[in-house]
């Protein structure tokens, strides 16, 4: 039996259906004025009509609309956790993500936008696993499920056994989003369970069977293998980047952009000025990034502290890009959106993407 | 109900003049296969192809001569291969110790532009493709192209051609011109032989120097079956008949479903339908498809075409799962 947390942002998505792109801050009662209505009940109950392993599980549910209406009569055995006033906001979903990992949860349920993520980020990090069910408006963090069913799929697949991966949450400005810009970092990561694909008896293994961390060291190898002295390394955020890091016994931002100069590390967690006082002292840079969330971004999510300036600078051909087989397998293409045309179109076309120890892959940039 | 939609298998066994005799031959079991049979073989495949018999390699499979192929070429040498691609090639390429380089094939035309590597070929590289491809039944190069790579000396080139008699596109006429080009074919599919496991690879001297020493036992029933079915070529050429007629009713349905359906010059057809995790779906309804969640995405499915009740099985569940 797997103690299950269920938590939802009763407001999460209400801005979609009125053309209000996230209910983050005071935004909801405007939302709620517009005639928008709640979207989560409605995800979650689709979620939970499609789990397979009822017997199996026993739900430590948020109290009231945050989901102990929503699981009740349903057939589900179940406890609540917590109090909640008439109006909810992230302190309640933190507080209460908190109080179930005090209740020795084995995995979070949650639905919600991006903010919720965050703020089950803050509650509970990569303690527990989640399975996170997106509240219905585009959603930016590779956290999500693709969708309430895709999200059962995940919750059935943990109760059977399986691994777990880190995927990313990103913290997107609203207020920008709003004005049609698309300003987002890097937040942090929560877990995910890996849906094991249901074995086939197929004429010879057809899997590789390689973990995403095993994935990344050989990467790591790879780049270590090929990095010289004398040469400053920019290296972009993410678990992939990191792992190059960790491999030399340097520490890293893992959220922001460091440099290593001759195996030290000689900047943390830089902003553009910092960067750009770096590309003065040293002549020979190149940048290593990992493509961004789901829709392959590789400049302009969760890094723009690489600025078009930074980019021009160090150039195309000083550009390295290092990905999980997992994570391009779903990509038909890498993405840019530096805010500047000319070094998006600068950086098009063909481009070997580091995918394994002296493994690349030629893929395209903006298709 | 199960049924077995994934292996690209043809949907039905050979005629009795094929199999007949390959129950005679079980008599002999006790004997190794006489080499008289083998050049027989080799004299009917020569027949076929319209290469001379000094250019062919036989083997248990083609999935041996791939293997072989590419262990003993990597050395020195950078690989490129298709992506996705068969996945023997791609498994045996990541355990060699050359730098491996993949094309990412992009839908809907999942094809190769020279573009995309001409840059890359200029130091001592083994190309493998598949065409038409496996899992997406394009096809990734024309012969221009072809001819392009080939007259780079840096590069060595084996294409497989396991759907060869489906697509009805070879490049075997280019061995003539090019010493480093090889062909690999098999038996397995076509011809229904999947079961008897005979490939052969066609290839000038050079290459074939290479493969000296390697030489197996092939096993005497799977000669017998391979000599009978290339006696027999119109049974082949029905079987083909058919799949196609089925091919384009299959495409048909699903088009109308929603799914979409990608050219396919083979007998098996690559579906996006929209649906996460699709292929565990159709395992709970007994129905088993290739799974490709491992190189595309898990709304991809690899459907070989299969008996008329076979496809309309498949059909009437995948429209209940897109409807659902």
């Amino acid at each position: 039996m797997k103690k299950i947390g269920l938590l939802i942002n009763p407001i999460a998505g209400m801005g979609g259906s009125v053309g209000l792109k996230g209910t983050d801050g005071h935004i909801y009662k405007k939302a709620i004025k517009m005639g928008a209505q709640p979207i989560t009940p409605k995800r979650l109950s689709e979620l939970l009509s499609n789990l397979e392993n009822k017997e199996e599980m026993f739900f430590i549910a948020a109290p009231g609309k945050m989901g102990a209406d929503i699981i009740k009569n349903k057939g589900f055995k179940f406890n609540t956790v917590g109090e909640i006033g008439k109006d909810t906001s992230a302190k309640d979903t933190k507080r209460i993500a908190k109080m179930m990992l005090e209740k020795n949860i084995d995995l979070l349920i949650f639905c919600g936008g991006d903010g919720t993520a965050r703020d089950i980020f803050d509650a509970i990090g990569l303690k527990k696993p989640v399975v996170a069910i997106p509240s219905g408006v585009k959603m930016f963090s590779s956290v999500f499920a693709l969708n309430p069913r895709a999200a059962a799929e995940m919750v059935d697949a943990f109760i059977k056994g399986t691994d777990t991966q880190e995927k990313e949450v990103l913290d997107i400005n609203e207020d920008s989003f709003r004005k049609g810009i698309l300003d987002s970092k890097l937040y942090g990561y929560l877990k995910v369970p890996n849906i094991k694909r249901l074995l086939q008896s197929g004429k010879i293994g057809s899997k590789i069977n390689k973990t995403a961390a095993e994935n990344k060291v050989e990467i790591a190898d790879h780049i270590i293998e090929s990095m010289k002295n004398d040469i400053l390394y920019l290296l972009g955020p993410g678990t992939t980047v990191k792992a190059i890091t960790d491999a030399l016994n340097l520490p890293k931002t893992l959220l922001g952009i460091d440099a290593i100069y001759n195996n030290k590390r000689v900047g943390e967690d830089l902003n553009e000025e910092g960067i750009l006082r770096l590309l003065d002292k040293y002549n020979n840079v190149e940048i290593i990034v990992s493509p961004i969330g789901g829709q392959g971004f590789i400049f302009g999510r969760g890094n723009k502290q690489l600025t078009p300036k930074i980019i021009s600078k160090v150039g195309k051909e000083n550009i390295k890009i290092v990905a999980t087989v997992d994570k391009m397998k779903g990509l038909m293409c890498l993405r840019v959106d530096t805010g500047d045309i000319e070094v998006d179109n600068m950086l098009k076309g063909y481009t070997k993407v580091i995918i394994g120890y002296k493994e690349e892959l030629i893929t395209q940039i903006e298709c | 109900m199960r049924i077995r939609l994934d292996k690209n298998e043809m949907f039905k066994p050979p005629p009795k003049e094929i199999i007949d005799p390959v129950k005679e031959s079980i008599e002999n079991i006790n004997r190794y296969t006489p080499q008289v049979k083998i050049e027989e073989l080799i004299g009917l495949i020569s027949d076929y192809t319209k290469i001379p018999q000094d250019s062919i390699i036989l083997s248990s499979a083609s999935d041996i001569l791939i293997k072989e192929f590419i262990y003993l070429f990597a050395r020195n040498r950078q690989i490129i291969i298709a992506d996705p691609t068969f996945f023997l090639v791609t498994n045996t390429a990541q355990k060699t110790s050359s730098p491996l380089l993949k094309i990412r094939l992009r839908e809907p035309e999942f094809k190769i532009s020279l573009e995309q590597f001409i840059d890359e070929i200029n130091k001592p590289t083994m190309i493998v493709f598949d065409n038409p491809n496996n899992p997406t039944g394009s096809l990734l190069l024309n012969k221009k192209d072809v001819q392009t790579v080939l007259e780079n000396e840096n590069v060595i080139f084996l294409i497989d051609e396991a759907y060869f008699e489906f697509s009805k596109i070879s490049y075997v006429n280019l061995l003539n011109d090019f010493p480093n080009l090889a062909i690999v074919r098999t038996l397995s599919k076509s011809f229904g032989l999947a079961g008897s496991g005979i490939g052969y690879i066609l290839c000038g001297d050079v290459i074939k120097r290479r493969f000296i020493g390697l030489e197996t036992m092939l096993p005497y029933p799977s000669v017998v079956a391979a000599i009978n079915a290339l006696q027999n070529l119109d049974y082949m050429k029905k079987y083909i008949n058919e799949i196609e007629k089925e091919k384009k009713r299959i495409i048909t349905s699903v088009s109308k479903m929603g799914i979409m359906v990608f050219p396919s010059y083979t007998n098996f057809i690559l579906m996006k339908t929209g649906i996460q995790n699709i292929s565990q779906n159709l395992v709970k309804l007994g129905i088993y498809v290739h799974d490709i969640s491992e190189q595309l995405s898990s709304e991809y499915i690899r459907v070989t075409i299969g008996t008329e009740k076979e496809n309309n099985y498949f059909l009437s569940y995948i429209e209940k799962l897109t409807k659902s």
